[in-house]
């Protein structure tokens, strides 16, 4: 088996060099493209901070309902299995007065914490205003961009066609 | 009589650690009972049980082969709780940082897999990497006497499936010229979007005709539907998402490919590859991680940095330089050879009758 020239690397590179002098890669082309792709992936918002603090606030709450039921007592062993029961049973009304006690601990826990990011929240719409206008004005702009782009690549279709008739 | 039962974070019908735990499940069976469990199985799995039913303890004595893939605490929590001595093999962890604007949370827990990967190490009594480049990562993290095996990876498990005869219908209909293929999940360091803009580029551009079928989850569905955004906005010709597929489906593409082209800035292995390859299809990918080893001269590997610009002038050297494409396909076939699963599956029990 012959070996594989090691050239084609050079010879791409060397291709693309010629492409981009001669304009078919117009300067700026990748990373065009890469500010398009990401203004597009914003637009598809999935996370914010605040969406983050909510969600990880509503997993708290789903996690802080305590169960003497929840605690696992099954055992591949039959014996072992048995034994883990008795002990629940016996055991019941201190794990009761234990988890009451948590439980009263995690929801002072979660008022807690909606109080903060009620707060957080309220800071975020009365000092972050200058910071949405520039939100808005660069979200406009990259609006007009990905707009501008678009018409670009429709001339270049039309362009293409234009030649090929 | 000693258990050896396999623990996996996700299962899934086609999913490519899910087939390499099967594969290794065949071969555990011959010395003993051997099961597979996950915190995560797909629904309409039914050969991979609920991590919940493997319990804590057991009766006879029983040991954990653990495949580490990703973060999940729920897993470690459970590995960390049981008595049983743990084989790892590892599959390595996408890079946190790379999810860190498009999904927090999983940022998180990739983060945390590393750490929990550091404190399970007083507990794996053989440890087992399915690439040098794995090896690396798990020695950069103290892991030690770690062996690279490729295990339960077969190359030519599509070989025997006929073709799908509705997916060779919508090639026929939906597709014109060479046909690219990329499989993978889409998730942010798979860089799909690189692709399209590849495709773009090589259809307005370039003026050739190609057509890019994607396969493969939409794990982050958002990458997914920004790239089909990307392409719609761009009017990019001939680009298929195919999401989720049979592999019957799978076979039918890789016999009707050109090319298998990835962009990729990590992968632990990429089996993919190694099943393109298998299926005499060259690979184009960048140099990076264990790609350099899966790939290395069978196949063109790009510049870490490579854009658009590199990747579509690539697919046109190799669509156009025929002597190029021969070459790389016998080296490709020359390559698959070393993923032997009867002969690395056998290496591994080897090891293991060493440590138990």
């Amino acid at each position: 088996m012959s070996s594989v020239s090691p050239d084609y690397l050079e010879k791409i590179k060397q291709r693309v060099a010629e492409r981009r002098e001669a304009g078919d890669y117009p300067p700026g082309l990748e990373n065009q493209l890469d500010r398009h792709y990401q203004e597009i992936l914003r637009g598809f918002n999935f996370f914010s901070d605040e969406d983050d603090l909510q969600s990880l606030l509503r997993r708290l709450k789903s996690s802080t309902a305590f169960d003497a039921t929840s605690i696992e007592t099954w055992s591949p062993n039959p014996l072992k299995r048995m034994v883990h029961r008795v002990i629940a049973k016996l055991t019941i009304r201190q794990t009761s007065g234990v988890l009451s006690q948590v439980q009263q601990h995690a929801n002072t826990l979660n008022q807690a914490f909606e109080a903060l990011i009620l707060l957080v929240d309220e800071l975020q719409v009365d000092g972050g205003s200058g910071q949405t206008e520039i939100l808005n004005n660069r979200s406009d702009l990259d609006k007009r961009l990905s707009a501008a782009l678009d018409r670009l690549s429709l001339i270049e279709a039309e362009l293409e066609s234009l030649r090929s008739k | 009589m000693t258990e050896i039962h396999q623990v996996l974070v996700g299962a899934g019908r086609t999913d490519a650690i899910t087939n390499m735990a099967r594969s290794i499940r065949s071969s555990l069976r011959k010395i003993g009972p051997s099961e597979i469990y996950a915190q995560h199985p797909a629904p309409g799995v039914d050969d991979v049980y609920l991590l919940d039913k493997l319990g804590q303890s057991a009766r006879s004595k029983r040991i954990i082969v653990f495949h580490a893939s990703g973060g999940n605490p729920a897993v470690y929590d459970f590995l960390d709780t049981c008595s049983d001595p743990v084989i790892l093999i590892f599959h390595n962890i996408a890079p946190a940082d790379l999810f860190e604007d498009v999904d927090k949370s999983r940022a998180d827990d990739l983060r945390q897999g590393w750490k929990d990967l550091e404190s399970l190490r007083s507990k794996v009594i053989l440890t087992i990497a399915d690439s040098e480049f794995n090896a690396q990562c798990l020695a950069d993290h103290k892991y030690e006497n770690i062996e690279v095996l490729p295990l339960g990876v077969e190359a030519n498990r599509l070989h025997n499936l006929p073709s799908n005869a509705v997916m060779d219908y919508r090639l026929d209909r939906e597709t014109n010229g060479p046909l690219l293929l990329f499989v993978g999940q889409s998730v942010p360091h798979k860089k799909i979007e690189t692709l399209i803009q590849m495709q773009y580029l090589l259809s307005v551009h370039l003026g050739r005709e190609s057509s890019l079928v994607l396969v493969g989850p939409p794990t982050i569905s958002a990458i997914q539907d920004a790239a089909l955004e990307q392409a719609r906005r761009l009017r990019v010709p001939n680009c298929i998402f195919l999401g989720q597929i049979q592999d019957d489906e799978l076979a039918t593409l890789y016999r009707r490919s050109s090319v298998f082209v990835t962009a990729s800035l990590h992968e632990g292995l990429c089996i993919p590859a190694i099943e393109a390859m298998s299926f005499e299809v060259p690979v184009i990918a960048r140099r990076t991680s264990a790609l350099s080893e899966t790939v290395g001269d069978a196949g063109m590997l790009l510049p870490e940095d490579a854009g658009p610009e590199f990747f579509s002038e690539a697919v046109n050297e190799l669509l156009e330089n025929d002597s190029l494409k021969r070459n790389l396909i016998e080296r490709g076939k020359e390559k698959v050879s070393h993923y032997d699963s009867a002969l690395n599956n056998q290496k591994f029990l080897d090891s293991l009758s060493q440590v138990i």
